[in-house]
C-alpha cells in the first residue's frame, strides 16, 4: 500500500536511505518503491512510499530520526476543492473505522515553507466538515491523528526547494520519529566531549543505517568520546570501541567524565570493551573474522583532528633505526606515533570491515570532505586474493594522491563549486549573484 | 577488560608467529552484572576460541566452564548462564596481558588494555 512519507527538512540525501535501511532491518527484503507527489521537487519533504503493511510503516517511522510522519493518505489536491473531491473518493471502508464515535481524534494543520496563522488553521479545519467525524476531539492524547499539510509558493529565495504549485495533503498519522531523543542526547548536555564528538542526530542516523538491533555487536575503531556508540547502545547493541589515544579511552577528563560516564549518563549498558589499539596494526588474533555486525565510525580526516599510527615519523621514513626501549623503562613507556594519512586510514578501515564484518554487515563512515555519510554492505567473503588486490589498488591511489597533494589540486578538487558551469573566469562578485539561492542538499 | 575481548586479542609484535592466547596476569578482578542476552551468546559462540576462554576464566578464578563445548550445549540455560558470566561479567580491572612468545606485557589499567606497540616492535 502507498503511504505518504513526510520528512524533516534535514540531511536530505539520507532520508530515503534511512527508510530503506530500516525496512530491510524489519524484514522487508524487496527494494522499496518511491514516488513523488505531483509537482514536488525531489528535495521536498513529501514522498510516497509503497510499504507492505501498516505495522511496518509504523515501526519504520517510530524508529527513524528523519521521518516526520508516515501517513495513510486520504486525499490530496492543488486546492481545498480538489482535496475535498479526493477525500470523498477515498474508499469509505478505509475511512469509517477511524471516524467512529468511540474514538478520539485531533486534526493538526501543518505547512512547509510558510506559516499559517491560527485563524487560517481553524478555517482549514472547519472546511473539513464534509468528513463525517463522529468521535470526540482530544487535543492532548487522541487515538487518531489527522494531519492537513500544505505547501505553497513561498518565493524562491528562502533556501528551500522550489514549489511549482500549491499542494494540500490530508492523511491519518501512522507513526513518526521520536525526535525527543535529540534533546536528550544533545552534545551540549553531554559530560565528556571531544573536538570531534558526533552530533546526536547524525549518530542516530548512522545507527539506523547500520541497522542496529538488540544483541548486535557494533565496533568503532576511532571511538574517541564514544559519541557514535552511545546512539548504537540506545538501540540495544553491544558496543566495542578502540582508540589510539589512551587519554581518550582510559582517562577522559576525570573519574566522572570519560567514555564510561557518557553511557552511564543516559543509563545505557556500558561498552563490552574499550581498548587502546592502532587501526594500522590491529591486535586481532589470526583467524578471527566475521564477528562485528556493524562498524560505525568517523575516521580522523585531519580537518579537526588528525590521525596517528604507531612508529615515529623518522622511523617510518627509514632515517633512524627503531629506538630500543631499555628494559627498566618498558613499563609506562609512551611509544611515538606518526601522522596517519587519510588514504591509509581508509584502506585499513576497509580491510578491517572486509575481514571482521559478518556477511551482510554494514560499514558506516562519515566523510568530512564532501559532507557525506557512506554506507557499505559486505557481500562477499574476505580472502587473501581480495586483500592483495585491495593493497595494490591502495598503493596506486596513494601515489596519485600524494601527487595531487603536491600539485595543490586536492583543495580545488574537494572544494570546487557545486555548479561548474559558472566558469572559472567569472569574478567572485558575479559568481555570488549567479549562485542559485537553493543550494540543494547542503541543509 | 572482559574475557570476550581477551578472546579476540593477540600480540601483534613484528615477527611473533603465535601471539594467541595472551597470558593473563591478574592484579584485580571485578565482577559487573550485565543483562543476560542468550541470542548474543549463541551468535558469538561459534566465533570463540573455547580453550583460550576456559584457561582465561581459570586464571581469573572461575572454574565452572566445561573443558569441551559444542553448539548442542547452547540449548542449556545453565551453560549459557555460565558462558555469560565468564564472557561478559568477569572484568580484569588491573593487570597485564603477556605475549606467549616474547613475554612482552601489555598493561591493563582501569579495565582498558593498551595494545599499542613500542617503536622497536612495529
Amino acid at each position: 500500500m502507498w503511504y505518504l512519507c513526510v520528512f524533516f527538512h534535514r540531511l536530505l540525501d539520507y532520508r530515503r536511505a534511512e527508510v530503506e535501511s530500516l525496512a530491510e532491518m524489519l524484514g522487508v527484503y524487496s527494494s522499496l518503491e518511491w514516488r513523488l507527489p505531483e509537482n514536488q521537487h525531489p528535495d521536498s519533504p513529501f514522498h510516497l512510499v509503497n510499504l507492505p503493511s501498516e505495522d511496518v510503516a509504523r515501526n519504520i517511522a517510530n524508529r527513524s530520526i528523519l521521518v516526520k510522519g508516515i501517513y495513510e493518505l486520504w486525499g490530496e489536491g492543488s486546492s481545498l476543492e480538489q482535496l475535498e473531491e479526493s477525500i470523498k473518493s477515498y474508499p469509505e471502508d478505509r475511512k469509517l473505522p477511524y471516524l467512529t464515535c468511540e474514538t478520539t481524534f485531533k486534526v493538526t494543520v501543518d505547512s512547509f515553507g510558510k506559516a499559517i496563522s491560527f485563524q487560517e488553521q481553524n478555517d482549514r479545519i472547519k472546511s473539513l466538515a464534509y468528513i463525517p467525524f463522529k468521535g470526540r476531539v482530544n487535543l492532548k492524547n487522541p487515538d487518531i491523528n489527522f494531519w492537513l499539510m500544505e505547501t505553497d509558493d513561498y518565493g524562491a529565495h528562502n533556501g528551500l526547494p522550489p514549489v511549482v504549485q500549491r499542494r494540500i495533503f490530508f492523511g491519518r498519522l501512522v507513526g513518526g520519529a521520536d525526535r525527543k531523543l535529540l534533546p536528550t542526547y544533545e552534545l551540549k548536555s553531554r559530560r565528556y566531549l571531544g573536538p570531534t564528538a558526533m552530533d546526536a542526530e547524525v549518530a542516530f542516523l548512522m545507527a539506523n543505517q547500520a541497522q542496529v538491533m538488540p544483541g548486535k555487536l557494533v565496533y568503532d575503531p576511532f571511538v574517541g568520546t564514544g559519541s557514535i556508540l552511545v546512539a548504537a547502545a540506545h538501540f540495544g547493541a553491544m558496543t566495542m570501541g578502540a582508540d589510539i589515544d589512551i587519554r581518550a579511552v582510559r582517562d577522559g577528563r576525570g573519574p566522572d567524565c570519560n567514555v564510561w560516564s557518557n553511557f552511564k549518563q543516559y543509563g545505557l549498558p556500558l561498552p563490552v570493551a574499550l581498548l587502546r589499539a592502532d587501526n594500522n596494526l590491529p591486535p586481532w588474533r589470526p583467524g578471527l573474522k566475521e564477528i562485528f555486525d556493524a562498524i560505525i565510525c568517523d575516521p580522523p580526516y585531519g580537518v579537526r583532528a588528525g590521525g596517528r599510527k604507531s612508529g615515529g615519523r623518522k622511523l617510518l621514513k627509514g632515517i633512524v633505526a627503531p629506538y630500543t626501549v631499555p628494559d627498566d623503562k618498558r613499563t609506562g613507556h609512551i611509544p611515538s606515533t606518526a601522522p596517519y594519512s587519510l588514504a591509509e586510514c581508509v584502506h585499513d578501515l576497509l580491510d578491517l570491515a572486509a575481514r571482521m564484518l559478518v556477511m551482510g554487515g554494514r560499514l558506516i563512515l562519515s566523510s568530512r570532505y564532501s559532507r557525506v555519510l557512506l554506507t557499505m554492505v559486505k557481500t562477499g567473503s574476505y580472502t587473501e586474493k581480495v586483500a592483495e588486490a585491495a593493497t595494490i589498488k591502495h598503493q596506486e591511489f596513494k601515489e596519485n594522491y600524494v601527487k595531487r597533494l603536491e600539485d595543490g589540486n586536492l583543495h580545488s578538487s574537494v572544494f570546487s563549486p557545486v555548479h561548474p558551469q559558472l566558469g572559472e573566469e567569472t569574478d567572485s562578485k558575479s559568481c555570488k549573484e549567479l549562485k542559485p539561492k537553493y543550494r540543494g542538499k547542503y541543509v | 577488560m572482559r574475557l570476550f575481548t581477551h578472546n579476540m586479542l593477540s600480540s601483534n609484535i613484528k615477527g611473533v608467529a603465535n601471539g594467541f592466547p595472551l597470558r593473563i596476569e591478574v592484579d584485580q578482578v571485578v565482577e559487573k552484572q550485565v543483562d543476560f542476552n542468550p541470542d548474543f551468546l549463541k551468535n558469538m559462540f561459534p566465533k570463540l576460541e573455547w580453550k583460550a576462554l576456559v584457561d582465561a576464566a581459570r586464571t581469573m578464578g572461575y572454574t565452572e566452564l566445561p573443558e569441551e563445548a559444542d553448539s548442542s550445549m547452547l540449548e542449556s540455560e545453565d551453560f549459557l548462564r555460565k558462558l555469560h558470566h565468564a564472557l561478559l561479567e568477569l572484568h580484569l580491572e588491573e593487570g597485564a596481558l603477556v605475549c606467549p612468545e616474547t613475554g612482552r606485557k601489555f598493561p591493563v589499567t582501569k579495565g582498558i588494555p593498551n595494545m599499542l606497540l613500542h617503536e622497536d616492535e612495529v
